[in-house]
């Protein structure tokens, strides 16, 4: 339950973070806001290349650590409790 | 008007930078052509990796369905898979017709859009924002449906 609990917290973190990402593409320019929305891992080159803010490090470290690790906690999460059921 | 030596896009101004740039009209164009040739239910996969990783739809999930529902005519179920595809269908033939109209065209376009930028800039920023919360609040639905599976199932 913990491992449910921290993973949703760091995939909560990691959409915050990725919306911050998006909404500075839109105000980039429109084109460059659709394409980090619809072209697959655009985004990642948006937010190493053109992304700028102060904590950038942080932002983009939390976007993708907390998408990455909060993702495995929620599988393995998951994985135990029907484990234990 | 436009500064001399550059063209509209280049020649400074919010419009003409966020809205009215080459890559966007170029964005628009790629998008109005595949609204119509695309199958409006789509190709049976998703190129979304965000909805492929979690199963949850993103903030711009089923707007390429949406967008090509508009171009076949069907303005119902266009709303019904995206409600803000109609009014991005609208912006890409906006654009794809500034990029039809030629240099003269845009400059005009930005000439008139100049006094009005900090509406513009205002109703944009506003739209964004109401994209996204449209797609947070549709992906909490979606999270909220699965633990409620989830607690049935268990």
């Amino acid at each position: 339950m913990a491992m449910l609990a921290i993973g949703g917290l760091l995939l909560l973190a990691a959409t915050v973070c990725q919306i911050i990402i998006l909404v500075h593409a839109f105000k980039e320019s429109l084109a460059q806001g659709f394409l980090s929305l619809c072209v697959p891992f655009y985004i990642l080159y948006y937010m190493f290349a053109k992304f700028e803010h102060d904590k950038k490090a942080m932002i983009i470290g939390i976007a993708l650590g907390g998408a990455i690790v909060g993702n495995i906690l929620m599988q393995v999460g998951v994985a135990s409790m029907a484990g234990a059921m | 008007m436009v500064e001399e030596g550059k063209g509209p896009a280049e020649a400074g101004g919010w419009a003409a930078r966020v809205l009215l740039s080459p890559l966007c009209r170029g964005v628009a164009l790629v998008i109005l052509v595949a609204s119509f040739l695309l199958p409006p239910r789509g190709l049976g996969f998703t190129i979304c990796w965000f909805n492929r990783w979690t199963g949850w739809p993103c903030p711009g999930c089923g707007l390429t369905r949406s967008v090509t529902h508009v171009s076949h005519g069907d303005l119902l179920g266009a709303v019904d898979y995206h409600p803000f595809g109609l009014l991005v269908w609208m912006l890409a033939v906006a654009l794809c017709l500034l990029q039809l109209g030629g240099p003269r065209l845009r400059a005009a376009v930005q000439a008139r859009l100049a006094p009005h930028e900090r509406g513009l800039r205002r109703s944009y920023m506003f739209l964004v924002y109401a994209f996204i919360a449209f797609g947070v609040v549709r992906m909490a639905a979606a999270i909220l449906d699965d633990t409620n599976l989830m607690t049935h199932a268990i």
